[in-house]
């Protein structure tokens, strides 16, 4: 279960991107933060696994503190959490499987990995996982030589290869095409919904927000302003979230 | 300027907000000033040099040193500098004011008239008097100027200083109730207004004519003379028909000598003439006989020699020492004819037997690589593995200086900051002073030769690469680095895994253009002892031996040209 209790993030030049955030997410939910650019989904999913610092509240993900932890506690603590990012941010020159691989990072000591020599086990694992994302045929190819959702199923691979409890998922389809964005989001669901993996996920469309998630929590400036089950936004809502002027736009 | 909620349209900005009144207005000030200073001064120094290029005005001044305007005291210069900015400032047409981004205004009002302007920028010349006096008596009455300069220089400063309150005015602006600010401009454009041209502005303008002075003095100062490019061609034509022809090839020479006795004086048993054979060269004595004194007059013919050849006649005393007398050609049917005097130098005891001697060099035998060419390619291989070895050397040295160069890794903590600053100091330091610079302090301390080429190269090699892979390492993306990190890797897994697979592309990329600077700097360092082909270049440029020299530059020009092909196809392949 993660607790979010009076997160604040205010940045250096004084932006305040997060303002007094709280929520609980249990177990197993396919959790959806909606709202405008710039309204802090970002900032507060990376303030879950401290990739940003929180100016103040606590972060409290299985009954530990994340806020307070050593550098070695949050290496453990991250090290069950996977995150994909709207950028995929693989490494471009490297393999497909290479990239895959360096999601176990985090469980292997400093020299064993410095070689590039990953164990058996963990290179058969990453296999796997490719071929779960279905591209296991494109594993020793470039990962800039991939289209966009092939990267983005690296992404996720990547993730998979943590065996992470927690899956932080920052505006994965924002860059793909519907089709692609339906394929990408059906697989975080598959890992919700077999793997039994809690899933946060930024998602700028409300559309796919109402089809995949359980709940729907929105954010505007920085603070909370709706939190409920997808069905319970309707039009006045809607406009709140997104502001006067805003129309709804169907993503087949 | 108007003013309207706190924004003030100024030529094509919006200015939002200002700070007024602070130190840091102060500082603009200051630095706003020494730029007008300076572009005076400049100024002043081209317009000089320009008017010394009229013959009246160069005679004017050699004749009487102190001519107005050509030659003036330094610190009369430099106080007229200062007085004319201070009024140009004032006036809202500084160059320093543009740059140091001040701005006049007065508040309340649009804009403020010039007569307060003037005002104010004649309140500035007098309060700097006190300085001017004080340079101008040490400038009359002080011996030495290097301390009372500093101390004047320090003196006027001071007072630029002391005239700026902490609100950032000065009691001129004060009386003349002006205020000076640096704008935040935050707004860039008002798009309604449309942009004047850059030309138009005063301060535009005056741009315009320091590029035009400096251009012209440019042309001036390095004495352009496109008249004698045309002109004195034919002077540059022997080089070239030289550098055309290199010394490549060369087929073993074969010598004719053939030897007749003379005696000196006659005495009454002479040699016998010599007779001319049919199948072999052979020379005759054609007058004077085969005895005589010293100082002569000898005619020689020689026959049966190899057709158009070259070679000398000698003189051969009793003792074998011989005395060129002159150079011979033969002609087209083998036969050569000559007279000349006997040297009246020759040694020899009376009666003893001399002897003229004609040596000719004709080259057969097959073509062969020529001394030359054997000599600049064993120095070419030298050459390049000076090159090798240079350029690894360099790498291995930068890779890990590179990394205390780079910004975003090493200013996170005040140690490592205090490295990364130390490091880039040095490192520019060693960039700046050339590699033939470099050779010649080697040459003095581990001697001539490729060893202080090596020395020197990597030297320059690991300064300029380690400054480009820190360059690489500040621009790569962050987002693997976030990715990997968020993994839970540690800091050292995520340079491997996320940092150093970013680095490969533009490291190799670096290192090749770094080859191929090193390939040709090799080539050259020679020059100064460096070692490589260099070595020869230079002696055979001394010796006038500008065939030889030829060669040289020609396998120069072919071995860089091959290693800049070599090198793009392994850029083509590997980045």
């Amino acid at each position: 279960m993660l607790e979010i209790q009076h997160l604040t993030k205010v940045y250096e030049d004084g932006t305040r991107a997060l303002h007094d955030i709280g929520f609980t997410v249990r177990d197993g939910e396919f959790l959806i933060l909606i709202g405008l650019s710039g309204s802090g989904k970002s900032t507060l999913l990376r303030c879950i696994n401290r990739l940003v610092e929180p100016t103040e509240g606590k972060v409290i993900w299985n009954g530990v503190d994340v806020t307070a932890a050593s550098p070695r506690g949050l290496r453990q603590i991250r090290r069950n959490i996977g995150m994909i990012f709207q950028q995929f941010n693989l490494v471009k020159r490297s393999s497909v499987i290479t990239n895959a691989l360096t999601g176990r990072l985090g469980y292997l000591g400093d020299f064993t990995s410095m070689l590039g020599q990953f164990p058996k086990q963990d290179r058969l694992h990453a296999m796997a996982s490719l071929e779960r994302v279905g591209i296991r045929e494109k594993a020793y190819n470039r990962a800039d030589s991939l289209s966009g959702g092939q990267q983005q199923r690296v992404g996720i691979a990547r993730a998979l290869m943590q065996n992470p409890k927690l899956m932080l998922a920052d505006e994965p389809v924002a860059s793909l095409d519907p089709a692609t964005s339906h394929s990408v989001l059906k697989y975080l669901e598959q890992l919700n919904k077999e793997d039994g993996i809690t899933v946060i996920c930024a998602l700028h469309f409300l559309s796919l927000a109402r089809r995949y998630g359980t709940r729907i929590i929105a954010l505007k400036g920085g603070e909370i302003v709706f939190a409920g089950l997808p069905a319970e936004i309707d039009g006045a809502r809607f406009r709140a979230i997104y502001g006067e002027e805003a129309i709804e736009v169907e993503i087949a | 300027m108007s003013e309207e909620q706190g924004k003030t349209i100024r030529g094509d900005k919006v200015i939002i907000s200002r700070e007024s009144g602070s130190v840091r207005v102060g500082l603009h000030r200051v630095l706003g000033l020494i730029t007008d200073v300076l572009a005076l001064t400049y100024f002043y120094a081209t317009v000089r040099l320009l008017l010394l290029q009229f013959p009246a005005a160069k005679q004017a001044a050699l004749q009487n040193p102190g001519t107005p305007v050509l030659y003036l005291p330094w610190a009369v210069i430099i106080s007229l500098a200062i007085a004319v900015a201070c009024l140009w400032g004032s006036l809202a047409m500084s160059l320093g004011g543009r740059l140091g981004n001040t701005i006049y205004f007065r508040k309340g009002s649009k804009s403020i008239p010039v007569g307060w302007r003037l005002l104010h920028g004649v309140l500035k010349i007098i309060g700097m008097a006190p300085a001017y006096l004080g340079l101008w008596w040490l400038h009359t009455h002080s011996p030495s100027f290097r301390i009372p300069t500093l101390a004047a220089l320090l003196l006027l400063l001071l007072f630029l200083w002391a005239l700026i309150d902490p609100k950032g005015q000065t009691i001129p602006d004060k009386l003349a109730g002006i205020q000076v600010a640096v704008p935040e401009v935050k707004e860039l454009r008002d798009v309604s207004i449309r942009p004047r041209p850059w030309y138009t502005h005063s301060w535009g303008a005056l741009v315009l004519a320091v590029l035009i002075l400096s251009y012209t003095t440019g042309w001036v100062i390095t004495k352009i003379n496109l008249k004698a490019l045309l002109t004195d061609a034919d002077n540059a034509k022997p080089l070239f028909i030289d550098l055309v022809t290199p010394d490549l090839f060369e087929r073993s020479p074969v010598q004719q000598i053939v030897r007749v006795k003379y005696q000196i004086p006659c005495s009454a048993t002479p040699p016998e003439p010599a007779k001319i054979e049919p199948d072999k060269p052979s020379m005759v004595i054609t007058r004077g006989g085969t005895c005589g004194d010293r100082g002569d007059l000898i005619g020689v013919r020689g026959e049966g020699f190899s057709p158009n050849a070259k070679g000398t006649l000698f003189w051969v005393d009793p003792i074998g020492m011989a005395d060129q007398i002159r150079g011979i050609v033969v002609e087209p049917d083998g036969t050569f004819q000559y007279n000349f005097n006997i040297p009246l130098g020759v040694r020899g005891t009376d009666y003893e037997i001399h002897e003229v001697e004609v040596s000719i060099a004709v080259p057969t035998g097959p073509y062969q690589a020529s001394r030359t060419l054997r000599l600049v390619i064993e120095k070419m291989v030298e050459t390049i593995f000076l090159a090798l070895m240079a350029t690894t050397l360099g790498v291995v040295l930068a890779i890990p200086l590179s990394f205390l160069s780079a910004r975003n890794l090493m200013i996170h903590n005040p140690l490592s900051a205090v490295v990364y600053y130390i490091t880039r100091t040095v490192m520019n330091i060693f960039r700046a002073i050339e590699p033939m610079i470099w050779v010649l302090i080697f040459v003095v301390w581990v001697g001539i030769g490729p060893f202080a080429g090596v020395l020197a190269l990597s030297l320059h090699t690991v300064a300029s690469l380690a400054k480009l892979y820190s360059e690489a390492i500040e621009s790569i993306d962050p987002g693997p680095i976030e990715a990997i990190t968020a993994t839970g890797a540690t800091r050292l897994q995520t340079i491997v895994y996320a940092v150093i697979p970013q680095m490969i592309p533009p490291f190799i990329s670096f290192t090749i253009y770094r080859w191929d600077i090193n390939v040709r700097m090799s080539t050259v360092i020679g020059l100064v002892g460096g070692g490589g082909v260099g070595f020869l270049l230079i002696q055979w440029i001394n010796l006038l031996q500008y065939r030889q020299a030829a060669t040289a530059v020609w396998a120069i020009a072919l071995v860089v040209a091959i290693m800049d092909y070599a090198s793009a196809i392994v850029r083509e392949k590997v980045v």
